[in-house]
């Protein structure tokens, strides 16, 4: 049995011990990193959607719930995300060439109006450029999501949204960003990597 | 021993063994309360909106149809308000929650029926009908009820803190009235149910609605209405009867058959409406006296254009068929008339009709009657009863004993007659001209009889037409008796009657009588009355009189019309027009003729926001309940397209989702139930919305519910579907292969704990 | 003539040796056993029994389940020393150190930097054990290896069995927090919380004394390079097979009745795997210190 004395100050490091101590340290923070990539890879992780009649492509998150059924080019919602899921939706109606970009705004903000409880504009007609120079027009907003069933007691939940308004090839596209509120900051990143996505 | 051991273990291995099913539920009493609603008429003050009447609903679409009464929704002095709330029941057992507003897109004053239409959400938000997934119930073919089938009435049943009810009785008769032709207009039920169920389901034990319990309207203004003031309505701090009250009526006990409902409820689904576009000729003048009845009498049976086939004095003992016919005047569709029935002095709730709202028009002939319950001996005393005041004249009957061997005449049919003196024609339709013809059968007769034929012309008596003779055809067999006029007889209601003398007093007793038509142009022995029936469409109402008829539309319409001509039709002349759509009636009304006697292009229009449905589209004419004339018109691919919603049946599916550390609901969880034809690793490599058969999100305490019934697995049909529950900072749980068949308790409660990670 | 001879009445006592450190495995091994029985004996009576419990005292006996293991640790770890001609002397200072550097490093990167809560628990099997090696597991391992080797290195690594204590003290002061974060603020039902609070202590436990084995093994013999790197991996791995193997064996399976988890397997999964690797790395710890003795003979002779 081996026995040593304590004495007095710590002993010294001999290098076998300062080089396996410094390759922990730097095995610590490479597997680190690896995990940081892994969790990066596994939020960020894409599908592509592609419309050729719409002329869209465009990255989408994986493993949220597509769907091209309804008065929409398509929307993706995020269904594993616990009270209103995040939605994203590019829609396209056809206007003339005097029609501003301010008109359809407010034609959606009287639509929207009569269907959403408590819809309120935020801010409306900031300038924003797509990735491709595009130009487009951004408006803000939130309102109070209900569901449509009525036996169950639900809470609304306070919904930020922001619609991105270009016109091309004579058509108004709309693409749109709906989170709860309270996650906002933490999803609209999602978004900005959508739209860096997008090609149309 | 071995033996005796051998048996009881053989036997508990067996018993064991043996697959123990649940009890099928006849009844799916909770989905029915789901859908069923409390309806509320409100009054709109700017301010704030105070409750003036109350009722029951069902809803009966998806998309938020509901079936109730018309007389608390429709505005009116006794139900002034202009609005309509929806309260569902959200808890069992606790007061219904108000959630929409809604509309009337439908209804019958006359049936008091309606049917509304879910519109907003409570604030005002325009609701998307498309989006909604309400619980509903199927309307059953009331005919197919019978006698002492158990009904279960399901409504609200006060005004206080009432949870949802229900009440469960038989049926203990059957009513029929001239009402839409239908041999059944009210269904008796010995079922307890309070007035504000009114308006409610009745439910057969397949659980689809075969009846709307339906009270009569209250007067609020009458002495002795029963009118609660709960509000302060005047703003004067105090709540007494200044204030606006709501009224509440007494029991009820008779129920609408579904199959008035039908109609109303089609034509809601397809969103369509119609309207008559010719001017009326003049208005309809308001009655000038009060409801009256009288020229009471009984008949055995009723023929094919709702007229007696005799009249009778008493009844052989096991009859089970018996009508009280009688002539009305000055009613309207707000008089509320009554049938007391007693026998032998004692007042007999099984052949009585409680009050309920008149459904037919100002002046003509009626009927009550059943032909499905036993009668049984007696002495019978009819008395009518409108607003509440009853009629001078009694009507009596005598049941028992062997039968009448007295003579009688029966089955009066009208027509033109031939060389060989049959009466040829439609029977109760005849063309204008100079003669009009009956024959009628006779029994018992002995010549030497003396008899009388009287005819009538809008309840005046034609001059010279009384005429009294000996009879001398023989005891038994048929004959005919006209009546000429040189200058014709005018278009118009007639009626025969026949009176034979009795044989101890010589007085004429009346032994049969039917009413009958004149109208339109003779066509051989048949009239022509509605001519060039044809359906157009244009761009607007006066392009469609010249536009060509057509008998196919192709493209997507959102207005058709239906024009004809007519020919001699005397005002007040009862016709009926019925629209129908892939065979089934969407619209039929039955109202006196209020135009010129002849004319061309009478135009009628129908049109829906939503575009014609894709259909087979008919409209018949009928005057005086005999179809004359119809056409019809084939839009689109000629079928309504299929409502893959349309069936309620189906096992209910919810649950709750709780946390698994916590035990507490998880709010916000998306449940994802695929559809068969998916399994979860299909579903999961493309998360595509289309493959998805129902979802549903957890409220606020981890519930949640599907809103498409679950289909059925059978062994020629499997169904499996699979489910797969998804939530942030918790494991998901997938499964493929759920089935669900006629075992599976409805609705399907599951409860599912989610593990965090 | 009579002579004195004084006789013996008892023969000579001869001299013991005295083991001059506390029973490392014996007393690791006491401890995990009253945790089991208790954890088991919670599930018993709210699982089996269904003894009812009000939900307004859960915190209070999920507190006391989360203290037990630091209070059993207390009594037969570090009061013990007391009793012992060498105690380890630095006992209490790593579990403490441990436990902060936990709650102030280790709990914010897991949960807000790497957020594994948004997508380790909807990646699929294999994805779930690389990516908790390589997030929970690597940032565990390394934190405690920080601890043991800064707070204990070097002059208290005196035998092998001092790694163990040490790493132990680690792995005590690391689970103790994961504790408390378990149980507050959401008190879950005390089975649950039983069954976590013993899943988190013999797990790290374990990891705890696999990095007290590469250091003391640095410290004492002559090993590899790369053995402090391979006690971290190693531990890192064994956090990321343990966490989603346990979660799963645990977690429901979905019927269309009632599809509730199983705690009763992550208990047995926990007590597995903590005797498995426990006898293991006493294994280990044997044979190293048997090589030792052989050299140190060896070079004696």
């Amino acid at each position: 049995m081996t026995i040593i004395a304590i004495k007095a100050g710590a002993a010294e490091l001999n290098a076998k011990q300062r080089w396996a101590n410094t390759l922990a340290f730097l095995f610590s923070a490479l597997a680190f990193i690896i995990g940081i990539n892994l969790r990066d890879s596994a939020l960020n992780a894409t599908w592509v959607y592609t419309n050729t009649e719409a002329g869209i492509r465009v990255e989408y998150p994986q493993n949220w719930l597509i769907d091209t059924e309804g008065d929409y080019v398509f929307q993706v919602r995020d269904v594993s995300q616990t009270g209103y899921p995040t939605t994203i939706q590019i829609s396209a109606s056809p206007v003339s060439l005097d029609t501003p970009p301010r008109y359809i705004f407010d034609a959606l903000t009287l639509n929207r109006s009569q269907t959403l409880a408590s819809y309120s504009v935020l801010s409306s007609g900031l300038p924003f450029v797509f990735p491709d120079e595009t130009q487009a027009t951004i408006m803000n907003y939130a309102f109070a999501a209900t569901y449509a069933n009525p036996f169950v007691e639900s809470v609304p939940i306070v919904v930020r949204g922001q619609d991105i308004l270009t016109i091309k090839r004579g058509q108004a596209i709309i693409i749109t960003f709906l989170t709860d509120s309270l996650s906002y900051d933490l999803t609209y990143p999602i978004f900005e990597r959508f739209i860096n996505s997008l090609e149309f | 021993m071995l033996r005796l051991t051998t048996y009881l273990c053989c036997s508990y291995l067996f018993t064991t063994m043996m697959p123990v099913y649940a009890l099928q539920s006849t009844v799916d009493i909770e989905q029915i309360e789901r859908a069923t609603v409390y309806v509320m008429q409100v009054q709109d003050t700017g301010d704030d909106l105070f409750i003036t009447c109350v009722g029951s609903g069902t809803i009966v679409s998806r998309d938020g149809l509901i079936l109730t009464n018309a007389h608390n929704t429709l505005t009116d002095e006794n139900c002034p308000g202009d609005a309509l709330i929806i309260a569902v029941t959200v808890r069992k057992d606790y007061p219904p929650i108000p959630k929409f507003r809604a509309e009337i897109v439908q209804f019958d004053i006359g049936l008091d029926l309606a049917v509304l239409r879910i519109t907003q959400e409570l604030d005002g938000r325009l609701v998307k009908n498309e989006n909604l997934s309400l619980p509903f119930v199927e309307v059953a073919d009331s005919a197919g009820a019978h006698l002492d089938d158990t009904i279960t009435v399901v409504g609200y049943p006060g005004i206080a803190n009432d949870p949802i009810d229900l009440s469960r009785g038989t049926i203990n008769g059957f009513v029929t009235e001239p009402t839409r032709g239908s041999t059944r207009s009210w269904i008796k039920t010995t079922a307890v149910i309070p007035s504000v169920m009114s308006g409610g389901g009745a439910y057969n034990q397949d659980g689809e609605l075969v009846g709307i319990p339906t009270s009569a309207p209250i007067n609020r203004n009458a002495q002795n209405a029963n009118c609660l003031p709960i509000q302060d309505t005047n703003g004067d701090g105090l709540i007494n009867a200044t204030d606006i009250c709501i009224t509440i009526g007494n029991f009820i006990n008779v129920l609408r058959p579904s199959n008035f409902a039908l109609p109303l409820i089609r034509a809601a689904a397809l969103r369509l409406s119609l309207e008559t576009l010719s001017t009326p000729f003049a208005l309809q003048t308001a009655p000038q006296g009060s409801p009256n009845f009288k020229r009471l009498f009984f008949s055995t049976s009723i023929n094919e254009a709702g007229m007696p086939t005799s009249v009778v004095r008493s009844l052989p003992a096991g009859s089970n068929s018996l009508y009280l016919f009688f002539d009305y005047e000055n009613m309207t569709p707000e008089t509320i008339y009554e049938l007391r029935v007693t026998i032998d002095g004692q007042p007999s709730p099984d052949f009585s009709l409680s009050s309920v709202r008149w459904s037919g028009g100002q002046n003509g002939l009626w009927y009550i009657g059943s032909n499905e319950q036993p009668l049984p001996n007696g002495t019978y005393e009819f008395i009518l009863a409108a607003n509440g005041v009853t009629a001078t004249s009694v009507a009596r009957l005598v049941i028992g004993g062997a039968p009448s061997a007295e003579p009688t005449f029966t089955d009066v049919a009208f027509g033109l007659l031939d060389l060989r003196n049959n009466p040829l024609g439609n029977g109760f339709v005849l063309p204008t001209g100079n003669i009009a013809s009956a024959r009628f059968i006779y029994r018992n007769m002995q010549d030497g009889m003396e008899w009388t034929t009287i005819w009538y012309l809008d309840g005046n008596e034609i001059p010279n037409s009384r005429q009294t003779n000996i009879w001398e055809y023989g005891t038994n067999g048929s004959t005919t008796t006209s009546v000429r006029s040189e200058s014709g007889l005018p278009p118009g209601h007639y009626r025969l009657e026949l009176y034979i003398a009795e044989q101890s007093s010589g007085s004429p007793r009346l032994a049969a009588t039917s009413d009958f038509t004149i109208a339109g142009a003779q066509q051989g022995a048949f009239p022509q009355v509605f001519t060039n029936n044809r359906f157009s469409v244009a761009q607007d109402d006066t392009a469609a009189t010249v536009a060509p008829a057509v008998g196919n539309v192709s493209d997507q319409i959102s207005t058709l019309y239906v024009l004809f001509n007519w020919q001699q039709i005397a005002r007040g002349t009862l016709w009926t027009m019925r629209w129908s759509v892939d065979g089934s009636v969407f619209y039929e009304q039955t109202v006196p003729w209020n135009h010129q006697e002849s004319g061309e292009n009478f135009q009628v229009r129908l049109s829906s926001s939503a575009g014609i449905p894709d259909g087979a589209y008919q409209v018949d004419f009928f005057l005086n309940n005999v179809q004359l004339s119809g056409t019809s018109v084939q839009v689109g691919i000629g079928q309504l397209p299929i409502d893959r919603f349309a069936q309620a049946n189906g096992v209910q599916m919810r649950g709750q989702i709780l946390d698994s550390n916590t035990l507490e609901g998880i709010p916000g969880v998306t449940f994802i139930l695929i559809s068969k034809d998916f399994s979860v690793d299909e579903f999961t490599a493309v998360w595509d919305q289309r493959q998805i058969y129902a979802m549903a999100i957890t409220d606020s305490n981890g519930y949640f519910e599907i809103d498409r019934p679950l289909e059925l697995t059978t062994d020629d049909n499997p169904i499996a579907y699979s489910a797969l529950i998804t939530a942030e900072g918790y494991l998901p749980l997938s499964a493929d292969g759920l089935e669900v068949n006629v075992t599976t308790d409805n609705p399907l409660n599951t409860v599912i704990y989610l593990s965090p990670d | 003539m009579t002579t004195f001879n004084p006789q013996l009445l008892t023969p000579p006592q001869q001299e013991e040796e005295v083991y001059p450190y506390r029973r490392v495995w014996s007393s690791i091994g006491i401890e995990s056993l009253i945790l089991f029985t208790v954890t088991l004996l919670v599930f018993v009576f709210i699982n089996l029994l269904k003894i009812p419990i009000p939900n307004r005292i859960y915190g209070i006996i999920d507190s006391g389940l989360a203290l037990l293991p630091v209070v059993l640790w207390l009594y037969f770890s570090w009061w013990r020393e007391r009793a012992v001609p060498q105690p380890r002397v630095r006992l209490l200072t790593v579990a403490i150190i441990s436990a902060l550097a936990a709650n102030a490093i280790g709990v914010p990167l897991i949960n807000n930097l790497l957020q594994v809560d948004r997508w380790l628990p909807l990646s699929s099997a294999v994805n779930r054990i690389i990516g908790y090696a390589f997030t929970v597991g690597i940032v565990q391992q390394f934190i405690q290896y920080s601890v043991i080797r800064y707070a204990a290195w070097s002059d208290h690594l005196r035998v092998r069995l001092d790694g163990v204590a040490y790493g132990a003290a680690a792995g005590i002061g690391y689970a103790s927090i994961l504790n408390l974060h378990a149980i507050f603020p959401d008190a879950p039902a005390p089975d649950v919380a039983a069954a976590r609070i013993f899943a988190n202590v013999t797990l790290y436990f374990l990891t705890g004394i696999l990095l007290g084995y590469g250091l003391s093994e640095l410290r004492l013999g002559s090993p590899s390079l790369l053995l402090p790197v391979f006690t971290i991996a190693l531990g890192a791995l064994i956090t990321g097979i343990a966490i989603p193997l346990r979660a799963g064996l645990v977690n429901a399976s979905l019927n269309l009745g009632v599809s509730a988890p199983r705690p009763i397997l992550g208990i047995i999964f926990s007590a597995l795997l903590f005797v498995v690797t426990a006898f293991a790395l006493s294994f280990f710890y044997d044979n190293a210190e048997r090589q030792a003795h052989e050299l140190a003979d060896n070079r004696e002779e």
